[in-house]
């Protein structure tokens, strides 16, 4: 609990997470709740084949999981390790035609079926997982000034008065940071899209 | 999050679960992991290291262990009694077939048959057949009756949308999890209580529908034959049939915790290979729902590992019942087939007795191979495998000249009268070639009607893959014409392409058959597979058994 009284979740490293595992188990789930959107939009990124892109996404996490145990913490983030694995499958998923599902079988887990609604949704969420990291991508691109204004307006939703005490600066000033804001990612977002 | 993603992180978890407990223990206590292809000379010599060490650490236990080969001990659920059907002001809404259960529980991708219907108590009926169960959708097509006659409590099993557990009257309504509920109809313990897929796979799916007597029911996912129950310092055995088991669990009452741990799980079942499906088809017929008896199963298993889940009955007469079921020489713990099942055995049996069981592999079937037995009465019938591209056993005997046909290589029927069992030792058999070409080669068109774009040429492909190499594979087609889409997919056949279409629609799971409507474009083709909004691509073929 922090000073204020309001309470601070101190969230693990992934790397801390995967060293956890012999006793916790259930940290996995953590681990594959933080990468999971993104590793799905990646494949589907480059399948364009949502099915392909789940099968891949379940044998990475799969291989992940089994091979924790290897994973060396001073050779890298434990990010870059689970894409590595991510590449690995992808390259000899188009090598073959066909997925690997050495791990899944190895770990004994069940096949799992997917609905066309299911499809259609994992199709949703790489885009929204798309649009999140261009979103991402064009707000670093901005101007600290403008970047800090937008996020303390649009993403933590204080007033433009409580933001000029914090800025120490006018509301009118944070006003048009706000609205130059707006209209770099405007420009930049479309500037992606096209 | 989608179904899927939720369903990938429970079995993730369930299997760094077990994965941290493997590693918990010393190496010596773990279960053995898959050894992968390359290593199998190398297991070979493993093998043979570990019979000897085993045969050493036996003399010095005083005796086998068998425990070593079970999974580790499941901790155990309270047991929790059906809950009433109650009748609530909004009935479930009652849709088209649409359960993710399907997918899950062989029990329901088979045809529905008469007695799978539902049955509720009258005093539900009153309000609507369906009013009593607690669900928020559900759809007469998927309700079973499972194992017909063989469990000793009929219950029933309905896939629906709801709420696990017992969802009352409010919370029917906005349940949004596909659940299976388990239906007892009959008084005086009638009752009802559902689970999700994760109950299910975890060995939770588990109620007290008896609690008089300590019996119980549950649900287990496909390949699990057998579980294993324990009780308050207790163990039963109870055998799996069509995804459901019931044991009776002296002193088990409310509250008390069951684990059920599925038998063997370390020890897999594969699919029939390829070569002995084309050799014997009647292994790609379509389940019907009918069971292999326990006692049957028993016999069986003494000698050889057998997958029941495999098992079609393929004819009966006077009695008796002819079946053919896939086996293998290596086998689980629990008597399933360790591996790939690699020989077919043609059965005749009554519910109680085996008369006589034929098994040939995909290499020695080319020959034919039959049984003559005896069955008191001066009946002697007649089981066996037939060669491929023959459709009957022909058999000259002192009382005429017998010909037995064979239904998908599978000849089944009796001698004439009066032929005795020592004649039967000098009788010589020859095989009737088909008169005329069988299906195996006959073109089979896709059309799609499932409102999404290329589902037929997905649906062609995974037909044109499952059957090569077996009596379906031929020329599959695809991209002729596109239908209004409509909810369920079929398998619709001329009159010569029955029993392709019988085949076809076995290996797509497709539950629905019917003559060929007017009106369907066919390019020529015998069997036309109309790919509905309900079929669905799976998403790995390669299942566990």
């Amino acid at each position: 609990v922090g000073q204020n009284g309001t309470l601070r979740v101190i969230e693990r490293s992934d790397e801390a997470l995967l060293a956890a595992l012999d006793d916790e188990p259930e940290a996995f789930a953590v681990f594959y709740r933080r990468h999971v959107t993104a590793l799905l939009g990646y494949f589907v990124r480059r399948t364009r084949d949502p099915e392909l892109a789940a099968d891949l996404c379940a044998e990475t996490f799969a291989a992940a999981l089994a091979g924790a145990h290897r994973f060396r913490p001073e050779r890298g983030p434990a990010v870059a390790w689970l894409y590595g694995i991510a590449r690995r499958l992808l390259a000899h998923a188009r090598r073959r035609g066909a997925v690997e599902d050495r791990a899944r079988r190895r770990l004994g887990m069940n096949p799992l079926a997917l609905t066309d609604e299911a499809l259609e949704r994992i199709d949703a969420l790489a885009a929204a997982e798309a649009s999140a990291t261009a979103l991402h991508a064009a707000l670093d691109a901005l101007p600290a000034d403008q970047r800090e204004a937008l996020e303390a307006r649009v993403i933590d939703e204080r007033e433009y008065d409580d933001l000029a005490v914090a800025f120490h600066t006018s509301e009118s000033v944070i006003r048009k940071r706000v609205s130059r804001g707006l209209a770099g990612l405007r420009e930049r977002m479309r500037g992606e899209a096209g | 999050m989608t179904d899927f993603l939720r369903e990938l992180e429970a079995e993730l978890t369930s299997a760094s679960r077990r994965r941290s407990a493997r590693r918990a223990r010393p190496w010596w206590r773990r279960a053995p992991a898959p050894l992968p292809r390359p290593a199998v000379v190398a297991a070979a010599g493993v093998a043979l290291l570990a019979i000897v060490l085993g045969v050493a650490v036996a003399a010095l236990r005083g005796g086998s262990d068998d425990r070593a080969a079970q999974p580790a001990p499941v901790e155990g659920t309270p047991l929790k009694a059906l809950a009433p059907l109650v009748s609530c002001p909004s009935a479930p809404k009652q849709v088209a077939a649409q359960s993710d259960f399907t997918k899950t529980l062989a029990v329901f991708r088979r045809q529905q048959r008469e007695p799978d219907g539902l049955a509720v108590p009258s005093g539900a009926r009153a309000t609507g057949q369906a009013a009593g169960l607690p669900l928020a959708q559900w759809s007469p097509e998927d309700v079973r009756t499972p194992a017909l006659g063989v469990l000793p409590t009929q219950v029933q099993l309905v896939a629906g949308v709801g709420a696990p557990g017992d969802p009352g009257c409010a919370e029917r309504t906005s349940g949004t999890t596909p659940v299976v509920c388990i239906v007892n109809a009959r008084p005086p313990s009638s009752g009802t209580r559902c689970f999700g897929l994760a109950d299910v796979r975890a060995g939770r799916a588990l109620a007290l529908i008896d609690p008089g007597n300590g019996v119980v029911a549950g649900l287990v996912p496909d390949g699990v034959q057998q579980v294993e129950l324990h009780w308050a310092g207790r163990t039963a055995i109870a055998q799996v049939y069509e995804n459901t088991f019931e044991a009776t669990l002296p002193g088990a009452a409310v509250g008390t915790p069951v684990g059920v741990s599925f038998g063997a799980s370390s020890c897999r079942s594969g699919s029939p290979a390829r070569g002995l499906l084309e050799t014997v088809p009647a292994l790609t017929l379509q389940s019907h729902g009918d069971v292999l008896p326990a006692p049957i199963v028993a016999q069986l298993k003494r000698s050889r590992g057998v997958l029941t889940a495999g098992a079609r009955l393929v004819t009966s007469a006077h009695d008796v019942r002819f079946w053919v079921v896939p086996s293998g020489t290596t086998r689980c713990a629990d008597g399933r087939v360790a591996g790939t099942p690699d020989r077919a055995c043609a059965l005749a049996a009554t519910t109680r007795q085996l008369y006589a069981d034929v098994c040939v592999g995909a290499a020695d079937a080319g020959h034919g191979s039959l049984m003559f037995v005896d069955r008191g009465g001066g009946d002697l019938v007649v089981v066996g495998i037939a060669p491929p591209g023959t459709d009957a056993a022909v058999i000259p005997t002192s009382k005429g000249v017998a010909i037995i046909p064979s239904t998908e290589g599978v000849v089944a029927g009796f001698l004439p009268p009066g032929v005795t069992q020592r004649e039967t030792t000098r009788l010589k058999v020859t095989y009737r070639r088909n008169k005329t070409p069988t299906a195996d080669r006959q073109t089979v068109t896709v059309v799609n009607a499932s409102g999404i774009a290329q589902r037929d040429k997905a649906v062609a492909d995974r037909l044109a893959s499952l059957a090569r190499g077996t009596a379906a594979e031929g020329e599959v087609q695809h991209g002729i014409a596109t239908l209004p889409t409509r909810a369920k997919s079929v398998v619709e056949f001329a009159p010569n392409g029955v029993d392709k279409a019988r085949r076809v629609a076995g290996m797509l799971g497709i539950r629905t058959m019917r003559p060929l409507e007017q009106g369907v474009p066919t390019g020529g083709a015998a069997v036309v597979v109309i790919a509905g909004s309900d079929y669905r691509i799976p998403f790995s073929l390669g299942s566990p058994g």
